[in-house]
């Protein structure tokens, strides 16, 4: 019987954390273009390119993560310790991402600051950004 | 239960292998033409470390390749998959993010003697 408790807390946990992921994901890196732009002073080509590099480590590591944090050891007896197991996991995994955000986002403002003071030289007008 | 197991195993990581190194391959090129200045040089860079990345992450793969405990239920399936695959995926995002560092490293080191070339 445990078993089939066990595997619903599976079946919840795994759509939940990849949703998550793919959500902050797609927020950060859609966001992170204008940072991007800036920190390669409008080379539209390369920048886009760092954001996808930036996205796909992101997340490859966060999945990663998630994966690797999904096995249960405690047994499961009853449907509430269900949800107690999976609000515990879930919500470490989510302060995890919270986290990674906003270090992301540190990582970003800190990027731009540095490429603001190596600009004294002539800097190219930005290109068009692209989609 | 073993078998299939195995079977997914190296399905899901040999799919996210391959796709990440196409995403690497397109979007690394911008980086190495930086870094080189010349289209062909760049193409023939880029395509050596494609293979290279591809020997290294599909040897990593096999290698790691087995199943801890007897998979008898579906939820053992998931647990044995979840950790396996999840340790190949942060061992892909650890190596990316380190691969990234050296680019960057690289191409520092390159304009400190060129200063023309900084960006």
């Amino acid at each position: 019987m445990e078993t089939s408790y066990v595997l619903i807390s599976y079946v919840i946990y795994l759509p939940l954390t990849i949703l998550l992921t793919w959500y902050v994901a797609h927020t950060l890196f859609k966001n992170g273009r204008i940072f991007m732009i800036d920190i390669f002073h409008g080379k539209t080509e390369i920048a886009m390119s760092t954001n996808k590099l930036f996205e796909v480590g992101f997340y490859l590591l966060n999945v990663g993560f998630a994966l690797r944090i999904l096995e249960t050891y405690t047994e499961i007896t009853s449907f509430r310790h269900v949800i107690e197991v999976l609000s515990s996991k879930v919500g470490g995994f989510s302060i995890y991402l919270g986290v990674l955000l906003f270090l992301n986002v540190f990582l970003f403002l800190k990027g731009r600051k540095a490429a603001r003071l190596n600009a004294k030289a002539p800097v190219p007008p930005p290109g068009p950004i692209a989609g | 239960m073993d078998a299939l197991a195995l079977c997914l195993y190296l399905l899901i990581t040999g799919y996210i292998t391959i796709y990440v190194g196409k995403v690497l391959f397109e979007n690394g090129r911008h980086f190495l033409l930086q870094t080189f200045q010349e289209v062909a040089l760049t193409d023939s860079v880029n395509r050596i470390l494609l293979t290279g990345y591809y020997l290294i992450n599909l040897g990593y793969v096999s290698i790691m390749l087995t199943v801890r405990a007897p998979v008898v239920t579906v939820s053992d399936l998931f647990a044995s998959l979840g950790t396996s695959v999840g340790r190949i995926l942060l061992t892909l995002g650890i190596m990316h993010f380190l691969n990234i560092a050296a680019c960057v490293t690289w191409s520092k080191l390159n304009s400190k003697y060129k200063p023309e070339n900084k960006f």
